[in-house]
């Protein structure tokens, strides 16, 4: 909202600079935005809270000044003369939905010459961002900057029958807008309307037709109250956005209704001329306003932390306009006055207390216990799990949870079921949750291939979103998924040693697998314990066409949630061996088909308790053992846990391995 | 022999001197003392002598062969000449080889250094959905049906009465409603807001938020416990400032705005000639919150904060534009 500095002046005295007058509003909870000339005086604009509707107006906010300065305000004395004619004779006003407005009051003012505002209107108009229109008008608007109040004037000759009737639109009523666009109604649309058709939409903006222009010489000025939910309704509806809207849908004053009628009344009379018609035609169902809250004293020290005396409290409250009705025994009792709409109950007033004391002269001295915050086991599995692969060379990214719908709709290894589209998407890219982390990270590879690195080794920690048709909500997956490039081994490398790290270590299992986004001929299933962990294999061609990627990177994607359930992360130290190992390397050529899997399982079967450990380290394939062939190269370790081994006894070890390797699978010694 | 032996030490140290040259040196040394060297050849002729002279000739040879070793190594120390041409020459100033060093996103670094900082001072880590209903998003937490608070928010809606939870709030009250206070904790996680993506805001971002509830908890405390928790991440020297504001969830409330580092809240370019920076939001937790939970709120009260990791990381490290934290451009994220 849009202040002037020397408007603000009109209403209490204040020996504040610009600058500092800014400070102390930041200080009181109007946060200011910033400020400017404009001409001699200065504009300040505030962004004003939700629960403080009081403060959209210069009066409101003159309030809050004479409190902090501890001036007085000076509202503006009303001289009106009214001629005899009462305003009934002229007009008659139902309300046919006293629920949506409860309080309609209109005032008739005849022979008006509408003109040209005078200067110091305009400026006034002006400096706060408004466009002058004409004298009338602008009067209206005056009134709404000073007191928060919205007004509108109508031509009253341009009102069928003379009658107003407060009404929900029909489906499909039409009416232009001041604002020359042309708005079809809906039956929850609350409107101003004539005998024959709608004059304004209520608390919002007033038609074309029945606007005052230069033409008009009677005029019908309405000061109502409208239900905010209402206005807001037909404020979105006709996405019209005004500062009568503004106000209403935070709630007005209520008891300002009257004061403003006549306000209004008075400067048009005053400056556009004319006679006002006595009274005001004023269909009211409002209960007057009368609202009390009571503080119990002690209760300021127990929220705030900081006594404040309660003599100090009543002269707060009362510069701000709340009565003090009585105070005794620890507890006073207070007027709520109707522009406080947002103070409620007690805790309301500690709060205006704690914001005219002064946050700043609250204590900040804490007593709380010293006690230790637990880091669950999910977060710890997390952090742990993030140091070993970015240990092993991976950087971690964050990639935006919101997907386009076709990439939702595409395959994914986490659920068959549909996908969660927004309804209310801004744009068709971030239109459904991802269901899926390995796409992601495929685009974060595309964006850096464009931006000239060749190499993306990266990981994601992040949930996916399944299961739509579960109640009451729908299913968070954390996942982990990584991409590498080099060879499928060196991902599958990776995987080993996170595993091993949380524990993992001879309970997981790799299975063949076909699975969307991953090459059919290399890819795998790992499982854990029986349970599917996840997949991991070279994306697939068709994937990489279509994203231009210049290499096909290995990726995975890991059950997240599985692991955290799973993980171990307690270590128990095992006994270092007493005596010395045999070492013996051993290379095998059999068909191809033949896995290293079966071999090693052979191995250990046949070798028995002295084998230690079996490890394979090289593959060979070549002219010296031809065709559909490979050789497999591997070392076994021996040792014995009671006794140094003897080299007869090892060979006499390795010529079984060797002679169960070739009756199963026809392998032979490799020299 | 005495003689001869005398001769042999003055050639022997009147060549050595005169040599240059490692090559020339080991040729020396063979020349003297090798196995067919000349004070071998000396020695051969000690057997036909007397027992007498055996054993002065045998005490003199000793000497001249220490001599002649002392003398050659002397001489090759100080030539300190290298071998020619075959041996390769070391360059230290070759790059390193390096292995990649893997990094921790921004701003899950800012993350979890944050909720370091809140472990330390006793809070419990908890989570909640990031798909949440109406009701935990707004209703629990005192924000009614059509009204203007709830504009503040821009929700993402998905069907039904299911959104993508705008803040990270209703953890609070799934917590709340788990156990029963005393309760201190932090709440981590992604929140989603309808917002255009720009060089400061962007749909996806991260949050967290705070909860301590008891029975002697005030505003002082939350004064207390923020002003630590941003010392400790910004730096002793940063001040603090705790200005009204209004949430639904909170009453009083208070925008918490930290010092800008480089100027010390006296406004310069770093904070948009502002001073103060806004962090935080928080207050004391609103009775209605905590009747919707059922907690019973003339026994206990309680301060709520919440703050946006991704605006912390920004700050932290100079960045300006939101975006780069989720284009994860390697050139980016290498540089933390």
């Amino acid at each position: 909202m849009k202040l002037s500095y020397r408007w603000l002046k009109e209403y209490c005295d204040f020996d504040l600079s610009v600058k500092d007058l800014c400070e102390r509003f930041t200080v009181a909870g109007l946060e200011v935005e910033g400020y400017s000339d404009v001409g001699d005086d200065v504009m300040i604009e505030i962004e004003v809270t939700a629960d403080r509707p009081d403060q959209l107006s210069h009066l409101g906010v003159a309030r809050e000044i004479a409190a902090m300065v501890g001036s007085e305000l000076r509202v503006p004395e009303i001289q009106l003369t009214e001629s005899d004619k009462p305003a009934s004779d002229f007009a008659s006003i139902d309300i046919l939905d006293p629920a949506l407005c409860p309080r309609y009051t209109a005032r008739i003012i005849t022979d008006v010459k509408v003109a040209p505002s005078p200067k110091w209107l305009q400026d006034h108009i002006e400096t706060v961002g408004l466009r002058s229109v004409n004298n009338v008008v602008d009067i209206t608007n005056f009134v709404l900057m000073e007191c928060g109040q919205p007004l509108h004037a109508f031509d009253y000759d341009k009102l069928n029958e003379n009658r107003i009737i407060v009404r929900l639109a029909s489906k499909g009523e039409k009416m232009m807008m001041i604002d020359q666009t042309d708005k079809e109604l809906n039956d929850d649309t609350l409107v101003i309307a004539d005998a024959k058709r709608p004059v304004a939409v209520a608390g919002v903006m007033g038609g074309l037709d029945s606007e005052v222009s230069d033409s008009a010489t009677t005029i019908l000025l309405e000061s109502a109250y409208f239900e905010p939910k209402c206005v807001r309704r037909g404020s979105r509806l006709l996405a019209l956005h005004t500062d009568a809207s503004y106000r209403f849908e935070r709630g007005v004053d209520p008891e300002i209704v009257e004061w403003a009628s006549r306000r209004c009344a008075a400067m048009i009379a005053e400056i556009a001329g004319g006679t006002v018609a006595a009274g005001m035609i004023d269909v009211n169902h409002m209960e007057p306003w009368n609202r009390q809250v009571s503080l119990r004293v002690p209760r300021i020290k127990r929220v705030l932390g900081t006594e404040v005396p309660a003599d100090n409290i009543k002269r707060m409250m009362s510069s701000i306009g709340f009565e003090i009705i009585s105070s005794a025994d620890g507890m006073i009792e207070m007027k709520v006055p109707s522009f406080r709409e947002d103070v409620a109950t007690e805790i309301d007033v500690i709060a205006e207390v704690a914001r005219l004391y002064g946050y700043d002269n609250i204590s900040d001295q804490s007593n709380l216990t010293v006690q230790i915050g637990t880091v669950p086991e999910w977060e710890q599995v997390k952090n742990l799990a993030r140091s070993v692969v970015t240990s092993l060379g991976y950087t971690e990214v964050t990639c935006s949870s919101l997907v386009s719908v076709e990439q939702a709709s595409k395959p994914t290894y986490w659920a068959q079921d549909g996908i969660l589209a927004l309804s209310n998407p801004l744009n068709p890219n971030e239109a459904a949750m991802r269901r899926m982390l390995l796409p992601s990270l495929l685009e974060v590879k595309s964006l850096n291939q464009d931006k000239g690195t060749a190499r993306t080794e990266v990981f994601e920690i992040a949930n996916v979103y399944t299961r739509p048709e579960l109640k009451p909500l729908p299913d968070e997956k954390t996942c982990l998924a990584i991409i590498g490039e080099d060879t499928f081994y060196d991902l599958k490398g990776t995987v080993e040693i996170l595993l091993d790290r949380l524990g993992l270590a001879g309970k997981w299992e790799l299975e063949p697998a076909q699975v969307p986004l991953l090459d059919p001929n290399i890819c795998a299933k790992i499982t854990l314990e029986g349970e599917t962990l996840g997949y991991m294999g070279q994306i697939d061609k068709d994937e990489i066409a279509d994203r231009d990627l210049r290499s096909a990177p290995f990726g995975c994607e890991l059950d997240f949630d599985l692991i955290e359930k799973k993980a171990c992360l307690t270590r128990e130290f095992v006994e270092l061996p007493k005596f010395p190992a045999v070492d013996r390397d051993l290379a095998v050529v059999v068909d191809e088909a033949v896995v290293w899997l079966d071999i090693q399982s052979c191995v250990e079967k046949t070798a028995g308790e002295l084998l230690e450990s079996v490890s394979f380290f090289d593959l060979y394939r070549g002219k010296q053992i031809g065709p559909g062939k490979k050789s497999l190269a591997f070392s076994l370790r021996f040792r014995s846990t009671d006794r140094t081994l003897r080299n007869e006894e090892v060979d006499e070890v390795v010529e079984q391995v060797v002679a169960e390797l070739g009756t199963r699978f026809n392998a032979t010694l490799r020299k | 022999m005495l003689e001869e032996l005398k001769k042999l030490c003055e050639e022997a140290r009147s060549t050595i001197d005169a040599a240059v040259g490692r090559d020339a040196l080991e040729q020396l040394q063979t020349k003297y003392l090798g196995r067919k060297g000349k004070l071998r050849d000396a020695m051969a002729k000690l057997p036909g002598l007397s027992d007498d002279m055996k054993r002065q000739a045998g005490r003199m040879a000793n000497e001249v062969k220490k001599e002649i070793e002392g003398l050659l190594k002397e001489k090759l120390k100080a030539s300190g000449a290298k071998k020619t041409t075959t041996k390769a020459h070391f360059d230290f100033t070759l790059p390193g080889r390096q292995r990649t060093l893997g990094r921790i996103h921004p701003i899950i670094r800012t993350q979890i250094e944050l909720c370091d900082i809140f472990t330390r001072l006793g809070f419990d880590i908890v989570r909640g959905p990031e798909i949440e209903l109406g009701y935990y998003n707004f209703d629990a937490l005192n924000v009614p049906k059509d009204h203007p608070s709830r504009d503040a928010f821009d929700t993402l809606y998905l069907d039904g009465d299911r959104l993508l939870r705008s803040h990270t709030s209703p953890v609070q009250i799934r917590a709340m409603e788990k156990r029963k206070p005393p309760l201190r904790i932090i709440a981590p996680g992604r929140v989603y807001r309808r917002d255009t993506a720009d060089a400061s805001h962007y749909p996806t971002f991260h949050q967290i938020e705070g909860l301590v509830v008891g029975e002697d908890v005030t505003f002082a405390d939350l004064k207390a416990v923020l002003t630590l928790a941003m010392k400790e991440l910004l730096g002793e020297s940063v001040r603090t400032r705790f200005r009204p504001s209004f949430f639904p969830f909170t009453e009083p409330s208070a925008e918490v705005d930290v010092s800008c580092r480089f100027c010390d809240a006296k406004g310069c370019n770093s904070c948009g000639q502002k001073g103060w920076i806004e962090l935080l939001g928080s207050g004391m937790v609103h009775p209605n919150v905590f009747k919707a939970v059922g907690y019973d709120s003339e026994k206990y009260t309680g301060f709520a904060f919440g703050m946006g990791v991704d605006r912390i990381a920004m700050g932290r490290y100079g960045i300006h534009d939101v975006r780069l934290f989720f284009e994860n451009d390697l050139r980016f994220l290498n540089q933390f």
